[in-house]
């Protein structure tokens, strides 16, 4: 236990001197610093945009309001923000296997799976976290909630946006894992990012039983954006609690494996 | 006992056989002939502690191999190695903390931050305690004389001001294992002789055990006692520097200058002529012989106005190795 707690301080003080100087290296180029971050809030309104059109045409959408959907919508961009602050390297694996930067990766004496995940990290994405939040807030203050209710609502969404973020790393993980046999793996990036784009929108569009089952199961992503919020503002199933953590820590175990596998392919790079 | 214990060690790759053109292109994408290149062949070699052994070879050898397979970055296909008690490619924590790889054609620091920044990763990565951060640091700026540029990045350094601190950042935790994948690599010759230079005086201050891969013979022979010749995958020597001259290369070059133009033909009794422009001319005499036939040249009624011997350069030795193979390897 005492050993866990080391290695997560570690982790976390790593994680924290790498945003650090990632952070810096963005910002020796001020223009082009103010233009990703620009380009990413930007990315992040095109959202909420779409969302309202939708509900200029409909008053609700899959049995959701546009208050409600709007909490998928932040959570969407929660986990978005997340994934990108965090473990921005994970898009560049690829990169790391072609041009044998993975070498370096591996000599290090670290968790090789949180090293390839933090080694590079994209602090400007931490805006569309922030913006999540603000989306979040907006969304929430239109709706009858408050007192206890909210209290234990906001937690239980939080744990479950917690779950679906590690849903989400994993997933991500095994399909940038594929890189070690394809060595060019950018055609992987286009998934993981249509995945996370199909979180935005409410399970209720699942009508078919099998489709129902597939993105409950074996592609949970119901469990990134939609099942948090139905915590949040609907009356939900509460076995999907259970099922969601559940389902995090399978899938968490199986990537770390699955990466592992893959990495015992890698072939390096010819210098 | 060996800090490194490599035992008939082999690294397969696989690869895709690809014909030429479109419609080959085509093709490939639904079969492909799938084929195995043997890069590294059940070499075995033991290193001591303390020792700086070259690892010779020309391109695509299998020298680069040999170094990631005893980093651990790459899985061997058979055999075993042993870099102070562990088998590397189990990527332990404990045998992580205690070597270290630079590659002279890949940069490890961050490109577009001073190297200072990198140092401080470094320290975080490999837990550096403040005090042996600093001695260390200090040690190796002063040694490397780059306490002017440390604030500088990267990006902005010339390539052998990056590799002094390519060098500070695989040094910060004090290896006891360093492997050096062409340091010198595209530097000019300053450049390079300061780079040998800090190597030599890091290897016997510190009795790191280091091993040397490099295209430039300078490096070999002002560094290396030791050297190890791999060609196509095979270990074809593995000894002593000298002894390899000695070995492959059992003659020395007499050149003779001549105060005046002189006939060919008034020399060719001294031996088979290697060179010759009128005003000088060289034989390739055997080592025993060379004293004897000077004099006897010396005594003669030539118009000598200088004599030379030299030895034949080791750069000859390996490329004569490199082109003949090992059977047919007596520098003639």
């Amino acid at each position: 236990m005492k050993r866990s707690v080391s290695n997560l301080k570690r982790a976390i003080l790593l994680w924290r001197k790498n945003a650090q100087v990632r952070l810096m290296a963005r910002m020796a180029y001020p223009g082009n610093f103010f233009i990703l971050t620009a380009s990413v809030i930007a990315h992040m309104v095109l959202n909420i945009v779409f969302m309202n059109v939708i509900f200029n045409f409909v008053s609700d959408f899959s049995g959701w309001t546009y208050r409600e959907a709007l909490v998928i919508i932040a959570g969407y961009m929660i986990i978005d923000g997340i994934n990108w602050a965090l473990f921005a390297n994970l898009t560049g694996i690829t990169r790391n296997i072609v041009n044998g930067d993975m070498d370096f990766v591996l000599v290090k004496p670290l968790d090789t799976q949180l090293y390839v995940s933090i080694y590079r990290a994209d602090p400007e994405d931490w805006s569309r976290v922030v913006l999540g939040v603000a989306v979040l807030i907006y969304a929430i203050a239109g709706l009858n909630l408050s007192g206890w209710a909210l209290s234990i609502n906001l937690l239980l969404y939080s744990a479950l946006l917690l779950s679906g973020i590690v849903i989400f790393y994993s997933i991500n993980l095994i399909i940038k894992s594929i890189s070690f046999w394809t060595i060019q793996g950018w055609g992987l990036q286009p998934i993981t990012e249509a995945i996370l784009y199909g979180s935005r929108f409410p399970t209720g569009i699942f009508t078919h039983k099998f489709v129902r089952i597939f993105f409950y199961t074996a592609l949970p992503i119901a469990f990134l954006a939609s099942v948090p919020a139905e915590f949040l503002v609907k009356l939900p199933d509460f076995y999907l609690l259970g099922a969601s953590f559940l389902i995090a820590i399978v899938f968490f175990y199986v990537s770390r494996k699955f990466f592992y596998f893959a990495l015992s392919h890698y072939a390096s790079a010819s210098s | 006992m060996p800090v490194i214990e490599v035992k008939n060690l082999s690294k397969n790759y696989p690869y895709h056989k690809k014909q030429p053109g479109l419609k080959a292109a085509f093709k490939a994408l639904f079969k492909r002939e799938k084929l195995e290149a043997e890069a590294v062949r059940g070499i075995s070699f033991k290193i001591d502690e303390g020792e700086l052994v070259g690892f010779l070879g020309p391109n695509g050898a299998g020298k680069t191999t040999t170094l990631k397979m005893l980093s651990g970055i790459l899985h061997p296909t058979a055999g075993e190695i042993s870099v102070l008690g562990f088998i590397p490619w189990d990527r332990k924590k404990d045998y992580q903390r205690q070597f270290s790889l630079v590659m002279g054609q890949k940069n490890q620091l961050w490109w577009d931050l001073p190297p200072s920044e990198s140092f401080l990763l470094n320290k975080a990565i490999y837990e550096i305690d403040d005090d042996g951060f600093k001695k260390t640091l200090d040690e190796l700026v002063e040694l490397l004389d780059v306490g002017d540029i440390l604030n500088v990045p990267v990006r902005k350094l010339s390539l052998g001001q990056r590799m002094k601190c390519e060098l500070i950042a695989a040094l910060l935790h004090a290896p006891k294992v360093l492997f050096l994948d062409e340091p010198t690599i595209g530097l000019d010759v300053v450049a390079q002789k300061n780079i040998r230079d800090f190597i030599k005086k890091y290897n016997r201050m510190s009795r790191t055990t280091i091993i040397l891969t490099s295209h430039y013979m300078e490096d070999i022979k002002e560094l290396c006692r030791r050297v190890i010749i791999i060609d196509q995958g095979r270990i074809i020597y593995d000894g002593n520097l000298d002894d390899l001259i000695k070995k492959y290369a059992p003659y020395k070059e007499l050149k003779i200058i001549f105060n005046e133009k002189i006939d060919r033909s008034r020399l060719e009794k001294f031996g088979d002529i290697t060179d010759f422009d009128g005003f000088s001319a060289s034989w390739r005499i055997e080592r025993r012989n060379i004293k004897a036939k000077a004099a006897e040249i010396l005594a003669s009624d030539l118009p000598v106005d200088d004599i030379l011997i030299n030895e034949i350069g080791i750069d000859r030795v390996i490329r004569r190795i490199f082109k003949n193979g090992y059977d047919d390897n007596k520098i003639k």
